[in-house]
């Protein structure tokens, strides 16, 4: 029975002695102990290796392997169970020995069997400490590895938010201190630094806010009809600078659907596009080439943005959706970026229904693709939320 | 403060197009001539070619970071001599990526910075666009 697997309930006597054997099992079982047997230290390893036990009571000086080697093998293999030393009278030193190498308790021979059990339901508390102490090690370690991302996001985004701000502040520098110097180009060009960067900045810090209202749960989509065709144009389009400053071709948006009208939040959706886009950009060296799908698929749409990039592995594949996730440092290092913009990109995707998947191997290029319903009665009956 | 072009080379490298506009405008007008490029393997081999007289250059950066463009110009006695300016928007990177002020690079300088503090560390280390 799969319950029965750990039950802490369950307890190991090991003892060369028949009656010793008989009358602890006897005196534990009536207590509500589920008991096991083992005659020699060796019998108590094969038990242990097929059965968890909550505690183990073993006698010390045994032929062949004593109850010494067993609780050290318990301490090595089996940390959480708790080893009870029962000694014969007048051999104290070596009780005190095996206390010191990770023993629970000992009792002398001959024993009062109130003591046993007491001493049985005390390994119980034990135990229960030792699992609640395993648990709380658990949630640090995680705790410690979210911190961890964290503090690489706030590092990540202090990169992103200085880059646009130095070119900002640079052009503005130059342009307040000699706009009748400079030639109608450079100072046009300087202005276009500033626009372009702004822009941009502005991207970043609406990515942050998104992010923190998605975490706080506020940030609901409002749903209008929407033309997605429309959306990806004009993400596309707003992107043109940005595209031409790459060297890198946006190609023009292709549908093959009856109608791109959807039930959905155009805003957050172009939010989506503006991050899938700006994503595979990161990922595309200059002479690519990036754009857009519309395909029809059951109940909604596919919009699906394509790049030829560098691609990403299998491995990765679910793992770039998650919050502060980089597929590794040093791609980070070179091409920016904060780590929350696909988290974004999932979290309105799954608000209107649909869900976000990659197609992708290295080298080859990357599709991103977005199923969205129609309309928000489908995207019930599509997910089954 | 308007200076007489001289001629000083200077090489400036980050894979922002914005930043490198920047301030190539600014050193231009400066009294520099400047060469340009955006990526770390790009910026090593134009060195190699025709080495400038400093080099302004970003960490981050495609193909090879800008510490590692450093540390190899450093052991060339070829190119050990040019003085190396470091601009970054990662502050923290100083340690880790063994960029030391003055020892293996002439200035670090974080981005945003003023454009007339890179001025002014180029004016110290070239010994003045006028001299």
């Amino acid at each position: 029975m799969e319950a029965d697997i750990s039950n802490p309930k369950r307890i190991l006597v090991v003892d060369d002695d028949e009656s010793i054997l008989a009358v602890s099992t006897r005196a534990l079982s009536a207590e509500g102990f589920e008991v096991l047997q083992a005659r020699t230290g060796e019998e108590a390893l094969q038990r242990l290796e097929q059965t968890d036990f909550g505690a183990i009571f073993t006698d010390l000086t045994m032929p062949g392997m004593d109850g010494k080697e067993v609780l050290k093998y318990v301490r090595q293999k089996h940390s959480s169970i708790c080893v009870n030393i029962v000694t014969g009278a007048g051999s104290i030193e070596g009780a005190v020995e095996c206390m010191r190498l990770g023993a629970c308790d000992y009792i002398a021979k001959p024993f009062d069997l109130n003591e046993l059990t007491a001493m049985a339901f005390r390994c119980l508390g034990h135990r229960a400490h030792y699992r609640e102490v395993e648990r709380l090690k658990k949630d640090i370690t995680a705790y410690e590895d979210l911190d961890k991302l964290k503090s690489e996001f706030v590092s990540n985004v202090s990169h992103e938010l200085r880059t646009p701000l130095f070119s900002m502040g640079g052009a503005l520098e130059l342009l307040v201190q000699s706009v009748p110097e400079l030639n109608a180009g450079t100072s046009k060009k300087l202005c276009e630094v500033m626009v372009n960067n702004l822009s941009r900045l502005n991207s970043i810090v609406a990515n942050i806010l998104n992010f923190s209202r998605i975490e706080k749960g506020t940030f609901l989509p409002s749903f209008h009809e929407t033309d997605l065709g429309a959306l990806a144009q004009k993400a596309s389009g707003d992107l043109q600078p940005l595209f031409a400053q790459r060297g890198i071709t946006a190609a023009p948006v292709s549908s093959s659907v009856k109608s791109a009208l959807i039930e959905a939040d155009p805003e957050q959706l172009e939010q989506v596009l503006i991050n899938l886009l700006g994503n595979a950009i990161k990922f595309t060296p200059r002479g690519g080439t990036i754009g857009v799908t519309l395909t029809e698929s059951g109940n909604g749409i596919i919009l699906c943005v394509w790049d030829t990039g560098c691609g990403i592995a299998p491995e990765y594949h679910l793992k770039i959706f998650d919050r502060f996730y980089q597929v590794d440092g040093s791609i980070t290092r070179e091409t920016g970026g904060s780590g929350i913009g696909l988290a974004i990109v999932k979290s309105i995707v799954e608000m209107h229904g649909g869900r976000v998947w990659v197609e992708s191997s290295p080298g080859k290029g990357s599709r991103m693709n977005v199923f969205l319903p129609r309309s928000r009665e489908k995207a019930a009956a599509s997910t089954g939320k | 403060m308007e200076t007489e072009n001289t001629g000083k080379r200077i090489l400036i490298v980050d894979d922002e197009p914005d930043i490198v506009f920047v301030l190539t405008t600014a050193l231009k007008k400066n009294g520099y001539r400047t060469e340009e490029a955006f990526n770390g393997l790009d910026a090593l081999e134009k060195i190699r070619t025709s080495p400038p007289d400093a080099v302004v250059m970003d960490v981050m950066m495609p193909k090879m970071d800008g510490s590692s463009v450093n540390l190899k110009l450093k052991e060339d006695p070829q190119t050990a001599g040019i003085p190396v300016i470091i601009i970054t928007g990662k502050g923290h990177f100083k340690e880790l990526l063994d960029i030391h002020e003055g020892v293996n690079v002439a200035a670090y300088l974080e981005k945003p910075f003023p454009i007339s503090l890179l001025l002014e560390k180029l004016r110290v280390i070239l010994g003045g666009p006028g001299s």
